[in-house]
């Protein structure tokens, strides 16, 4: 047995090799990112293949079995699906890398405020491309919204409407009628959800305003014939009367305590977590809410059914969707828009919707059955209700700079909510400042 | 000849030494670079950005020095969140240290199980910030939170201690002193390098405990305690994981710190150009806290070996 030691020198020699080797190793170039839902690994790779990074805010689940039908009709395509947390922060760092996924499916504000700052390719070429493509299966205000200075830069896939949720068996047990889906008002949404609440017994009539959310907000205001912007997104409409009534009117009822939990009740139960899930824990007469909840109710254990969103001047409610777009540094264009295309189809737009239990932003995906908003249950749900909200429903506002607009406008919301300022004194001083932020183009 | 003769054993051991050098700078090549390119080159981007308007997702433009103006002159959430931060420093530096002080005071004495509980009360510093601040989200948790419980059982009715205003930076306080291990760590070592002559001195004089705690202990420790004061107010500063995780800088702005508000400005509005001037102006805060306390500890700070 040999008995020679390792000299220093020898040992340094071994250790700045080493070491020398980790640094080149590090500096190789990373492997792409893993396709989440394993299921581009089915594809067989062939030497031409031509691999398509498609980056999104949902779970890669939502999209698995459209994107293994297409990698079975595309061979020489391989599409890998990025689910990417902390979607508004790491899209923006990914476009100023110049990493963006060749196919980018964001929501509404942040689709149009890429769009505009030239991250994604015009779409129409390629629309127009296509023979069989047909724009007018899409409903309109889905398919005119992502345009921006002219170009396409989007293609939507589904909408998720608000509409009310209401506990049949809490209705009957309180006496109280069922809300009328053809005048639905919000003096009616009141009177119910009073008379069904006993906050003793942690029962409410309606579901808490999430302060949190902004944007849940703004069904309210649309309702009451204002909006939080103009049309164009160049000024904010927070200090018009129909957006301060309709602010103030909810929040009122939400101070109140005896309508829904009031933010002290809220935290007394739980926080806004639990406030989420009293739908469903058979605790709200009525909840005001995106078709997605669906799921949550299935196995409630009380009969549900389903009534358009309460009215007051005008019947409104949020539809909430994304779009489809191809980033600009993509060097794969056509690959890119085959896979766009084949997502969006009718059939790719039906895989997603029903997954999510919301309708589709084409018609012919709304038409297969069984429909993608419905789910089964062995009582009577006016499932009806949700693909109508379609038709007079608004797409979500997107403003540019939409995050510090949001801030200033939620801060505002808070202390509305919270019952600290009055809607009427505090939104004529946000609107100057949001509408600064949003026309700082 | 003689000068040949001295040459050469001089020219071995400069050959010798530049040898050592390059070995030496070839271990810290590694950390050299990843110093540049990940911390030096954005430190120096920064200062560049902090003159631009830059979206990340559209060309900078030259701003000037317009962000510099604008942080104190229309941003109230800026000085809103120095507010906060300046708040938040100038009440849990001093309690951490005196809580770390008292600890490793404790620790320094000859207990059973002494490695444990050293261990035990360090145990959360070696915890992110990110999981201790959740698992703090469930300590202040209304119903089912450890806080309310125990209070419940003293006859205390509990709180919301995140989502009230006027409780939420108290309970953030009451969380940075999970990490008062870090500085307690460094004052027992200063404590057990603490020379027993001067002990055994006063001992003779027949001083008690506290005068040799105030007249001996408290001096010799005034450079750890000074370092530690300098770091928790550094870290203080920079609080960020807290308020990003328990509180998301609410209620009403409440606990909206400096770094957080640098990150949403950054992350959420998309103003990298104003986030990076923020960060400078953040340094030249800390900077100038720091140069302060440097002022200040020649009046306090005892150096042994040194005459005052």
């Amino acid at each position: 047995m040999s008995n020679k030691t390792l000299s220093r020198r020898d040992f340094l020699r071994m250790v700045g090799s080493t070491a020398a080797i980790g640094m080149l190793a590090a500096c190789a170039p990373g492997a792409p990112p893993q396709a989440e839902t394993g299921a581009s690994a089915s594809a067989p790779p062939t030497a031409e293949s031509v691999t398509i990074r498609y980056g999104r805010h949902d779970p890669a689940a939502g999209v698995a079995v459209t994107v293994d039908a297409f990698h079975e009709e595309h061979l020489g395509i391989t599409v890998e699906v990025e689910q990417i947390g902390e979607f508004h922060a790491k899209i923006p760092t990914m476009a100023a890398a110049g990493t963006l996924p060749d196919v980018v499916r964001s929501w509404e504000a942040m689709a149009l405020d890429l769009g505009r700052n030239n991250q994604f390719i015009d779409l129409q070429p390629y629309v127009d491309g296509e023979l069989d493509f047909n724009p007018e299966d899409f409903y309109e205000n889905w398919w005119n919204y992502p345009i921006v200075d002219g170009k396409r830069v989007g293609i939507p896939d589904a909408a998720a409407p608000h509409v009310t949720f209401y506990n049949a068996d809490l209705f009957d047990a309180a006496g109280v009628e069922y809300p009328n889906k053809d005048s639905f008002t919000w003096t009616d949404f009141e009177e119910k959800a009073r008379a069904m609440s006993d906050p003793d017994n942690q029962i409410w009539g309606s579901e808490t305003i999430p302060v949190g959310w902004h944007m849940f907000s703004v069904k309210q205001v649309w309702q009451n014939g204002g909006a939080f912007y103009d049309p164009d997104y160049l000024e904010c409409w927070l200090d018009k009367p129909e957006t301060i009534e309709g602010i103030q009117f909810w929040a009122d009822m939400l101070l109140d305590g005896n309508v829904m939990p009031s933010p002290s009740q809220i935290a007394g139960i739980g926080g806004g977590g639990v406030a989420a899930e009293l739908l469903a824990a058979g605790k709200l007469g009525m909840q005001r809410m995106g078709s997605w909840i669906t799921g949550s109710l299935i196995d409630a254990g009380f009969r549900f059914n389903i009534v358009p969103e309460p009215s007051q001047a005008r019947q409104d409610t949020i539809t909430h969707g994304a779009f489809n777009a191809i980033a600009a540094t993509s060097d794969h264009e056509n690959e890119a828009w085959t896979w766009l295309n084949y997502n969006t189809s009718t059939q790719g737009i039906y895989n997603y919707a029903s997954e999510a239990n919301f309708p589709g932003t084409r018609r012919s995906s709304n038409a297969i059955e069984p429909f993608p908003w419905v789910a089964q249950v062995d009582f009577d749900v006016d499932w009806n209700v949700i693909p109508e909200a379609l038709n007079y429903g608004h797409i979500l506002p997107g403003p540019a700079n939409e995050g510090e607009a949001l801030k200033f406008i939620g801060d505002a919301l808070e202390k509305v909510y919270s019952g600290t300022a009055q809607a009427a004194d505090i939104f004529p001083e946000v609107a100057p400042k949001v509408t600064t932020v949003i026309s700082d183009i | 000849m003689t000068i040949t003769s001295l040459s050469a054993p001089s020219n071995a051991r400069r050959s010798r030494h530049l040898r050592e050098a390059l070995v030496a700078y070839a271990f810290i090549l590694p950390w050299l670079i990843g110093f540049v390119v990940f911390v030096g080159g954005p430190i120096i981007a920064s200062f560049g950005l902090s003159f631009f308007r830059w979206k990340m997702i559209a060309p900078p433009r030259f701003y000037g020095l317009t962000h510099y103006i604008n942080m104190f002159t229309t941003d109230e959430l800026f000085l809103t969140s120095i507010w906060v931060t300046f708040k938040f420093v100038a009440i849990s530096v001093p309690i951490s240290q005196v809580l770390a002080l008292g600890l490793a005071l404790l620790l320094n004495q000859r207990i059973q199980f002494l490695g444990v509980w050293r261990s035990l009360f360090y145990l959360p510093a070696v915890v992110s910030g990110v999981a201790g601040s959740i698992i703090w989200v469930w300590m202040y948790h209304n119903e089912l939170g450890i806080v309310n419980n125990g209070l419940q059982l003293l006859g205390l009715e509990g709180r919301v201690w995140l989502f009230e205003k006027p409780l939420v930076l108290g309970a953030l306080i009451v969380k940075s002193l999970w990490n008062v291990g870090v500085p307690m760590v460094i004052y027992l070592a200063a404590l057990q390098g603490l020379p027993q002559r001067l002990y055994e001195a006063a001992d003779i004089d027949g001083a008690g405990e506290l005068p040799k705690f105030f007249s001996i202990t408290l001096p010799m420790l005034s450079p750890a305690i000074f370092f530690n004061v300098v770091m928790g107010t550094i870290s203080g500063v920079q609080t960020f994981a807290e308020p990003y995780v328990m509180t998301g800088g609410g209620p009403d702005n409440a606990t909206l710190f400096m770094g957080l508000h640098l990150y949403q400005s950054a992350f959420h509005f998309l103003k990298m150009g104003y986030a990076s001037a923020m960060a400078w102006i953040m340094f030249v805060l800390i900077f100038g806290l720091t140069i302060v306390q440097f002022r200040l500890a020649d009046r306090w700070v005892y150096y042994e070996g040194t005459s005052r």
